[in-house]
């Protein structure tokens, strides 16, 4: 059954464009759901918007069939973490994590408890005592995630919840957070920007722009199959290769070769490829000029420009290029992409006649 | 590179900021303590060392213990008040959507008026026969207090004006540090449910207790060091029940002439004002959170 329905949810703020418009969602219970997106595509207010944060202008936010939409924020039984982990400066760790159950009247020793065993499961106990201000960036995130973690909720909200910390201790944390969903057997909606966080943790990803659902999928399915070409070239560091190809008549060249697709007589076809699904191959037709070549250790990333578009590839050979040379660029005809130029959207995968 | 200054050159530098800290702190405070054990009268050329008379003399006196008395009262009564209405009024300022800038400025101009001038026109305003007060308490059908000659009601004439100067001041360091409360905090106390007075007790003045030990501290000295407003008004009357520990000095010194007994005063002013810092500092220590 799906656990958190949004039907035809609408956002706008006093006199200003709308925000988010007529989006549609359904979550399952127990799933990891990731809202991907640019900054201001909408995503934290929509996130805003379930948490009770932010008003609804119009539509139905449904939470296991009831509706929510007139609630204050702690009626909905929804446990949320912060970007900026929001502890109260004044109190102890201990206190922060068990502020919101003495809020609600729950028994001293209960709190203690619960306080204890969350500590526990998020390596706290040594720090309960100690204030916020004497914590590190991941110890403050662990004791938000705790604050959370002691009020049991069905429903875990997380706002850019590593943004501020970094490189390193954000991979430690994807893994921690995502061991923890599990062991909770929660439902989590996350909100990030950061594409990586989306691919590792989610279940499903639901990718963002301008307050509307780009796609949604697995990290796999929206990485392989983009259903446009804001999320081909959204999702992928580097993002998917894009080239217009010249329609002549109903022959369509990439560059100077010919592809011999199935394709109305009068489409607009960009072609998209992955810089790993691409390689060198002198003997191929197009030929890309070498502008740049950036070594990641195991392998590196050619970039350079196929006739003035920017084009990059991965290349794991021992050949040594030069910026200004030019190199033929292969790919196999099976991984590749093609977008109707004027809808932007992905055209059916097997166009090749 | 590195440039090194030679002891001339340091010495200098030091000096000269120095210089009026000492021309009009440091040397008058010695002057004072120096005076505070002799007998001069202000006058005269001539003076005698008289010991620690003066001090023994001011604290068995009846005057310094009501001036002591009267002190604390006043104190007491301006800041706690300056504190609580300051507080409110910052709330109510950082509600406001619009004329924020105008209120701010209106909240500040008691602070940057001279309060001299200032207290004439409370002068006329707590006039018991004409003023404007006692004609609205009249025509409510209210008890009318002889505002200004009145003992008791004199001290609140004395205390009122304090909490006017001050509170609008104290509510514009409150504004802003409510300010730099971060949104999220109050989004998780939304998230807990809290109450608004819940959030007032648990968060608001938790985080702004750094604003609150600064403000208290200022506004004890302050009235400690109130002279204007009771000059004007009442010169320390009726009856001596407006006279704080600086009126008195005052009166001591520049009425009375006994430059002695005025500076030993003076000094036993500032060893309270040091020993209130001290005692604040500490308390601030356990109980303010940066």
């Amino acid at each position: 059954m799906d656990l958190i329905e949004l039907k035809r949810i609408n956002k706008q703020y006093e006199n200003k464009e709308k925000v988010i418009e007529d989006f549609d969602l359904n979550i399952q219970k127990g799933d990891f759901t990731v809202f991907l997106g640019p900054s201001g595509c909408g995503k934290s207010t929509l996130l805003r918007m379930i948490a009770g944060l932010e008003k609804i202008s119009a539509g139905e936010l449904l939470i296991n069939g009831e509706l929510q939409n007139n609630l204050p924020p702690k009626e909905r039984d929804i446990a949320m973490v912060f970007q900026n982990y929001a502890l109260y400066p004044h109190m102890s760790v201990e206190k922060n994590m068990g502020f919101g159950l003495k809020m609600r009247g729950i028994d001293k020793q209960v709190i203690k408890q619960k306080v204890a065993d969350a500590a526990k499961i998020l390596n706290l106990t040594d720090y309960l005592d100690k204030f916020p201000g004497n914590l590190s960036g991941g110890q403050q995130q662990r004791v938000a995630l705790g604050r959370a973690i002691v009020r049991e909720s069905e429903i875990y909200l997380m706002d850019e919840p590593l943004s501020n910390l970094d490189a390193k201790l954000r991979a430690v944390m994807r893994e921690e957070i995502v061991t923890l969903h599990n062991q909770m057997a929660a439902t989590t909606i996350y909100v990030t920007h950061d594409q990586t966080e989306a691919m590792t943790m989610a279940d499903r990803i639901v990718i963002l722009n301008h307050g509307d659902i780009q796609q949604i999928g697995s990290p796999k399915e929206v990485y392989q199959r983009p259903q446009n070409m804001f999320v081909a070239s959204f999702i992928g560091i580097p993002p998917m290769n894009l080239i217009p190809l010249k329609n002549v008549a109903g022959k369509f060249y990439l560059e100077d070769a010919e592809l011999s697709l199935k394709a109305d007589i009068d489409q607009q076809l960009v072609f998209g490829v992955r810089p790993e699904d691409a390689f060198v191959d002198e003997s191929a037709p197009l030929k890309m000029k070498v502008t740049y070549i950036e070594d990641m250790g195991a392998d590196r990333y050619v970039h350079g420009l196929v006739n003035g578009t920017k084009f990059t590839l991965r290349d794991s050979s021992v050949n040594d290029y030069q910026v200004d040379q030019e190199i033929g660029v292969g790919f196999t005809a099976q991984q590749v992409s093609f977008f109707d130029q004027v809808s932007t959207n992905r055209v059916e995968d097997n166009l090749w006649k | 590179m590195e440039i090194k200054a030679s002891k001339r050159q340091l010495l200098l530098f030091v000096v000269i900021p120095l210089l009026p800290l000492i021309v009009f702190w440091i040397i008058p405070l010695i002057v004072s303590l120096w005076l505070s054990f002799t007998d001069w009268n202000y006058i005269s050329p001539t003076f005698n060392y008289v010991g620690i008379k003066n001090y023994t003399q001011l604290f068995t006196s009846q005057e310094f213990k009501q001036a002591l008395a009267h002190t604390a009262y006043f104190t007491f009564f301006s800041v706690v008040p300056i504190i609580v209405l300051g507080f409110l009024l910052a709330v109510g300022l950082n509600k406001l959507k619009r004329s924020y800038k105008f209120i701010q400025a209106l909240l500040f101009a008691p602070w940057v008026t001279p309060l001299i001038g200032m207290s004439i026109v409370w002068g006329w305003i707590f006039n018991s026969k004409v003023g404007p007060i006692n004609q609205i308490l009249h025509l409510l059908h209210l008890p009318e207090p002889q505002w200004l000659t009145n003992p008791t009601a004199a001290m609140w004439t004395i205390i009122i004006v304090t909490i006017w100067k001050n509170a609008g001041w104290a509510a514009l360091f409150f504004s802003d540090a409510l300010a730099k409360i971060p949104a999220s905090l109050f989004e998780v106390s939304d998230m807990e449910g809290l109450s608004w007075w819940q959030k007032i007790w648990y968060v608001l003045i938790p985080l702004v207790s750094p604003t609150t030990l600064f403000l208290v501290i200022v506004m004890i000295l302050e009235c400690l060091q109130a002279y204007d407003q009771i000059t004007v008004l009442t010169q320390g009357g009726p009856a001596g029940s407006t006279t704080t520990l600086l009126y008195l000095y005052y009166q001591l010194g520049f009425k009375q002439f006994q430059m002695g007994s005025a500076t030993a005063l003076s000094i036993i002013i500032l060893v309270i004002s040091a020993i209130l810092a001290y005692i604040s500092i500490r308390m601030s220590r356990k109980h303010t959170y940066y």
